[in-house]
């Protein structure tokens, strides 16, 4: 028997449910990192261009995806099939190159012509270069049957996923040089499509099918395949169709920003069809296999899954009309936002969409694919005659009924031949129309504003779960048996994968979203140092896309500058004497004169502000939050600091992490030092502000995780990938975070040293992902803010200026001043506070020091604070001592190096501001990025003590710092509201 | 329930009592303030003139019988000052007091008190007039007019482009007694959901869930780290 001959009998036994699951799964992963692509992309092309442009643009991408059919016209299904029965019959995949470049020729053809056709001459070279992806797309397309065959369609599905992480890097940073809209193209799609080529060739040779491919004249073979793909490609051709002849319809009956919304509304639907397209893709060689034994037309089993795909689509359709409001306004912006409505009306597609795909594949396994053929094509006739008679008198809301309706008759007239045969296929038939009524009922009703979008999704989820739950069930029985989804998903996710949140974990991280939210809650708007700024860095940003600092504008938006007027925040901020307005009368004064603001007033900001230079990657998320919370400043700005205290669950979640793997996973001291970040005020404090630290403190305690996780357990991709994202993450959200890497940099040495004995590419490979994970974000925001002309890390460069030469006397006596009283003949530094600075900053800033700096405890109570520390520093150097045979040193020097470069780099920093005639630089706070390594210090301390005087010694810090909290909320409600 | 558990537990519990205790200890006698910080001289008071500010919103629980104002006495011991507080709407007059003379400079004592009587009712709108009964000069304190956008300060009747750094007092309240009229106040210029409830329950949630939660941390932390 040849490998070939013996390759279906492998087939049989390695396509299982199993893999199908495990494919569709890891499918479905690398479509979310796709759709995350194409919604950044989205929203950058969407603001980056005008009404007319974005119009274009969606044309080009709604007419590549109706004429992409023709890329693979049943292709890949014809050769999987040859291959899986008789790979004798099948075309070798070299021999299908040929025909591949053909398709995509002529699909860039019809793309370009039918874009000239429908937006004009201007639109030519934007169709050619954005068109022009549909020939690299073709000869990607060339390695599915074999992937597919593998069940290692996944793999495409990764590299795809890549490459559009790539474009929408190139994209962003087109769209900040202001490239055209051709040039966007083609950094965004037509650039990495390219990329794309190779690394699939690269898939398709080393795949196990392609042992399949046996030698010998190809032509016949192909034309064998074309003959039979024929009817299946007259079907598919059909369905694209039929799916987007709105596109002609629209061009003719509406103007561009209609056009622009409902294209872009269109975007989130073509999402589903895609995975619609991956489950049935997956389903159709177990279905191929099934009818070998059971007519599937007949079959229960298939029956049941037809209902329960159909219930998952209508899941699906509930989703989207939860979101699709607010994902449009976040993504689209304001110009967009009435795509939302687009988005409702289609959201039933969910429920036709998948079980039509599910519906085609088993007509095609079952051999009737003539009769979907007839189906589709009765569809393309109902769906054009309903777009001439409706959509050119009713435009856009009309198109998204029809858009669903004709799938709904695709899906009506297939399930009439499958309720013809078996009771159990009318029943199926019965449920489908059910779940699919209820999905219709709740958009319906939430777009005419019936229901709020909230409530009909509920509906529609319940609705549907009552109908088919016992189909769902069923599915989840399957998917979950004898294998279990779980163990699919850590297999393919490898160690990202979490396990149950340890108790004492969740616990805390409870604590700390209550503690966040109360100060979020409770600090009064802009009472946090700069918060002003930061705020209105976010609003520009939210509002206009733009990052502030642009000379001739004001530092704050018309808004925010009434909000801050009428809440008195400017005269309160570091004033005791002052407090915030109290006065109802005046808070209603404020929504008056709010609601005679219009949208101008919040997008008139953008100067230059104390924030402005900041990195951007904090105020995208407060951005994000900005958009979605809606309602008043106020309101919007609770939201943004709600992003903060996500960024505190963070930071308690990596110190637990971090305390796990120093000390083994005992719970105790993970427990002291998570708990220690949790409970700390100051952080707590931050973490209810709208400002970047919070961020800053839970990815540089990431980072302190991941260099621990490279010193105890050895170099690893993934770790040093992590490790390079997060210390890139770091310094996009605060320049001042590239002092982490150099700590960096030696974890990854250290780790590189200690592999080398395991062969040069198990050093190479990690070093090179350390390095790629600072390049996508780092890198990737230095280019930006070349292009756009701004400084990547101003804050480091701008210490310097007006600084006069290194004076090492001087940086001493500077030192010196800083951590011992001054002597006589030491020149004094013009510092705001006479209190010795290391008392300041390390102790008091470091502890409790909230408003503007103004609120504070009296001193009394940071000379305790100032002994805790000294005795945690000291009974932890004495456990250091204890155990220092057993201390991995190289884990001790990164920790030391973090805090000495911090320092360092603090220290430095302040030099130079004062050596350029600034007054003091460093903040307490500045030094909370190191909190992780403080909470490695107070479970060091405790580690020296049995395990009974621990849990008790851990009992009493908690308690202590527990009460240093409630009395520093106690402070700020003194201060602001008694 | 294990030993870390009982000794957080009784020490959170005590940290609890001893805040509720500095609550109850401590007191305030402000009723609201104007806002404005007192950032130098706005209004120079010659003998027998006048500065008013105008209007002043007495908030919800406002109502008050004293009046700070930083003053200034050009180091000399300072001038008597009448203050009237009269209604915005119906020009009656409200309250009166007098600060006596021979008060120091606002660089020796922050502030000075004059006391008015009857108590200013809350949820009035009123003008606060400083008269100056005395030979030497007065300086008022306060700052630009932008400080209280609703309100202005004007002298012998004409505007002066400042506002003067007014608070106002009552009687001497615990800061716990007033914890509902703080959570009201603090629900002003916040998130559209949120009301004075919002703090009613975030206290509970700090005060009884945090050390509930942190003690059940504890507990299972001992459970999964048996004595070794």
């Amino acid at each position: 028997m040849t490998a070939a001959d013996a390759e279906p009998d492998r087939l049989a036994r390695d396509i299982t449910s199993r893999t199908a699951t495990a494919t569709i799964l890891a499918q479905t992963i690398g479509r979310a990192v796709s759709l995350l692509a194409v919604i950044g992309s989205t929203a950058i092309v969407a603001r980056h261009l005008d009404l007319d442009g974005y119009a274009d643009w969606a044309t080009v991408l709604s007419i590549v995806a109706l004429a992409g059919v023709l890329l693979d016209p049943g292709i890949s299904p014809v050769v999987v099939r040859r291959l899986a029965q008789d790979p004798a019959s099948a075309p070798t995949a070299a021999s299908l190159v040929r025909v591949r470049l053909a398709l995509g020729a002529t699909t860039l053809a019809i793309v370009v012509a039918a874009t000239v056709l429908l937006r004009g001459a201007d639109a030519l070279a934007l169709a050619i270069v954005l068109g022009a992806q549909v020939v690299p797309r073709a000869l990607v397309l060339n390695a599915t049957p074999w992937l597919q065959l593998d069940h290692r369609l996944h793999r495409q599905t990764a590299w795809e996923a890549g490459a559009a992480g790539l474009g929408l890097l190139c994209l962003a940073a087109a769209a900040a040089a202001g490239a055209s809209a051709p040039l966007l193209a083609l950094a965004g799609f037509t650039g990495p499509a390219l990329l794309l080529t190779i690394a699939i060739a690269r898939e398709l040779r080393v795949t196990p099918s392609r042992r399949l491919d046996i030698p010998g004249p190809q032509p016949e073979r192909v034309r064998s395949v074309l003959r039979e793909v024929a009817p299946l490609a007259l079907a598919l051709l059909l369905v694209a169709t039929y799916t987007r002849s709105f596109v002609v319809f629209l061009n003719v009956d509406e103007d561009s920003a209609v056009v622009a919304q409902f294209l872009f509304a269109f975007q989130f639907i073509e999402q589903v069809i895609v995975a619609a397209a991956i489950v049935a893709g997956a389903a159709l060689p177990l279905l191929a296999i099934r009818h070998r034994t059971t007519p599937l037309l007949r079959d229960p089993l298939s029956h049941d899954l037809l209902v329960a795909i159909a219930a998952l689509g209508a899941l699906i359709s509930a989703s989207i009309v939860l979101v699709a409001s607010p994902l449009t306004r976040v993504i689209g912006g304001a110009d967009l936002a009435p795509a939302g409505h687009y988005l409702t009306l289609l959201a039933p597609m969910g429920a036709f969409v998948v079980p039509a795909f599910v519906l085609g594949y088993l007509y095609i396994a079952a051999g009737r694919g003539r009769d979907y053929l007839a189906f589709n094509f009765f569809a393309l006739l109902v769906n054009l005659a309903a777009n001439a008679i409706f959509t050119l008198q009713y435009g856009a809301q009309a198109t998204a009924r029809i858009s669903w309706a004709t799938e709904a008759v695709v899906v009506a007239i297939a399930l009439a031949a499958v309720a013809r045969h078996s009771a159990t296929g009318s029943r199926a038939a019965l449920h489908i129309a059910v779940t699919a009524v209820i999905a219709i009922v709740g958009a319906e009703l939430a777009a005419a504003g019936v229901l709020p979008p909230a409530v009909a999704a509920a509906g529609i989820a319940a609705g549907v779960t009552l109908s088919a739950h016992r189909q769902l069930g069923w599915l989840a029985g399957t998917l979950l048996g004898s294998h279990t989804l779980a163990a699919d998903a850590r297999r393919l996710l490898g160690r990202l994968s979490m396990k149950r949140i340890p108790a004492p974990l969740a616990a805390l991280l409870a604590v700390a979203f209550i503690l966040g939210t109360t100060w979020a809650t409770l600090t009064p708007a802009f009472q946090a140092p700069d918060e002003n700024s930061h705020t209105a860095y976010a609003q520009i940003l939210a509002e206009r896309f733009k990052l502030p600092g642009i000379e001739g504008r004001p530092g704050q938006s018309t808004e925010q500058r009434a909000a801050a007027s009428a809440l008195n925040s400017d005269q309160v901020a570091g004033v005791l004497l002052t407090r915030p307005e109290w006065s109802r009368a005046a808070e209603q004064r404020w929504a008056e004169l709010d609601a005679t603001l219009g949208p101008a007033a919040r997008k008139d900001g953008g100067g230059p502000n104390p924030a402005s230079p900041n990195p951007p990657l904090s105020y995208l998320a407060d951005a994000a939050a900005y958009r979605v919370a809606g309602g008043d400043l106020f309101t919007r700005q609770w939201a943004m600091r709600m992003t903060s205290v996500l960024a505190f669950l963070l930071a308690v979640l990596a110190a637990w992490l971090l305390a796990g793997e120093v000390f083994a996973r005992d719970r105790m001291l993970q427990l002291a030092a998570a708990g220690t970040i949790a409970l700390q005020p100051m952080i707590g404090f931050l973490a209810g502000a709208v400002m970047p630290d919070p961020l800053v403190i839970a990815l540089s305690t990431l980072a302190l995780w991941f260099g621990a996780r490279i010193l105890k357990r050895g170099l690893t991709t993934h770790d040093a990938l992590a490790l390079g994202l997060v210390v890139g993450a770091a310094c996009v959200t605060k320049s001042a975070s590239f002092v982490l890497l150099p700590a960096a940099l030696l974890a990854v040495g250290v780790g590189a040293v200690r592999a080398r004995r395991s062969g040069a590419a198990r050093v190479a490979v990690p070093v090179l992902a350390a390095g790629a994970g600072l390049v996508a974000t780092l890198g990737a925001w230095i280019v930006i803010a070349r292009v756009i002309g701004r400084a990547a890390a101003s804050q480091v460069g701008g210490t310097a200026t007006g600084a006069s030469a290194l004076d090492i006397r001087e940086l001493g006596s500077y030192v010196w001043q800083f951590y011992l009283p001054r002597l006589s003949f030491q020149t004094p530094f013009p510092r705001t506070s006479e209190a010795i600075p290391v008392f300041e900053y390390w102790v008091k800033g470091l502890w409790a020091n909230f408003g503007w700096l103004e609120v504070h405890f009296g001193d009394p109570v940071y000379y305790v604070i100032a002994g805790a520390m000294v005795l945690v520093a000291g009974l932890a150097i004495s456990t250091a001592i204890r155990m220092r045979r057993s201390i991995d040193w190289a884990l001790a020097a990164f920790f030391l190096l973090a805090l000495l470069t911090a320092v360092a780099g603090l220290h430095w920093t302040e030099y130079r501001q004062f050596s350029g005639g600034a007054t003091s630089f460093i903040q307490g706070r500045y030094l909370l990025p190191l909190a992780g390594i403080g909470g490695l210090a107070v479970a060091l301390a405790l580690r020296q003590f049995t395990p009974r005087t621990r849990a008790l010694l851990t009992g009493v810090w908690l308690s202590l710092i527990f009460t240093l909290t409630l009395f520093s909320l106690a402070l700020s409600w003194d201060r602001f509201y008694a | 329930m294990r030993r870390g558990a009982i000794v957080f537990a009784s020490l959170a519990a005590l940290g609890v009592a001893l805040l509720l205790l500095v609550g109850a200890g401590r007191e305030t006698k402000l009723a609201f303030t104007l806002g404005v910080f007192p950032g130098g001289p706005v209004a120079t008071l010659g003998s027998g003139q006048t500065g008013c500010q105008a209007p002043i919103d007495v908030p919800e629980g406002g109502a008050f019988d004293a009046i700070t104002v930083p003053l200034g006495t050009y180091r000399r011991p300072g001038s008597p000052v009448a203050a009237t507080v009269t209604d915005v709407t119906t020009g009656r007059v409200l309250a009166r007091g007098t600060l006596p003379g021979g008060y120091p400079d606002v660089g020796e004592r922050q502030l000075e008190r004059i006391a008015v009587a009857p108590t200013v009712p809350e949820q009035s709108r009123i003008i606060v007039c400083l008269r100056n009964s005395g030979s030497g000069r007065v300086a008022i304190y306060g700052n630009p007019d932008i400080a209280a956008p609703a309100s202005m300060l004007l002298k012998d009747g004409t505007p002066v482009g400042a506002d003067a750094a007014l608070r106002f007092e009552t009687r001497s309240r615990s800061v716990l007694s007033l914890f509902g009229r703080s959570a009201d106040r603090a629900s002003l210029f916040k998130a559209g959901w949120v009301g004075p409830w919002a703090f009613w329950l975030l206290a509970a949630l700090v005060v009884l869930a945090v050390p509930a939660l942190i003690t059940f941390a504890l507990v299972r932390a001992e459970r999964d780290c048996p004595d070794r």
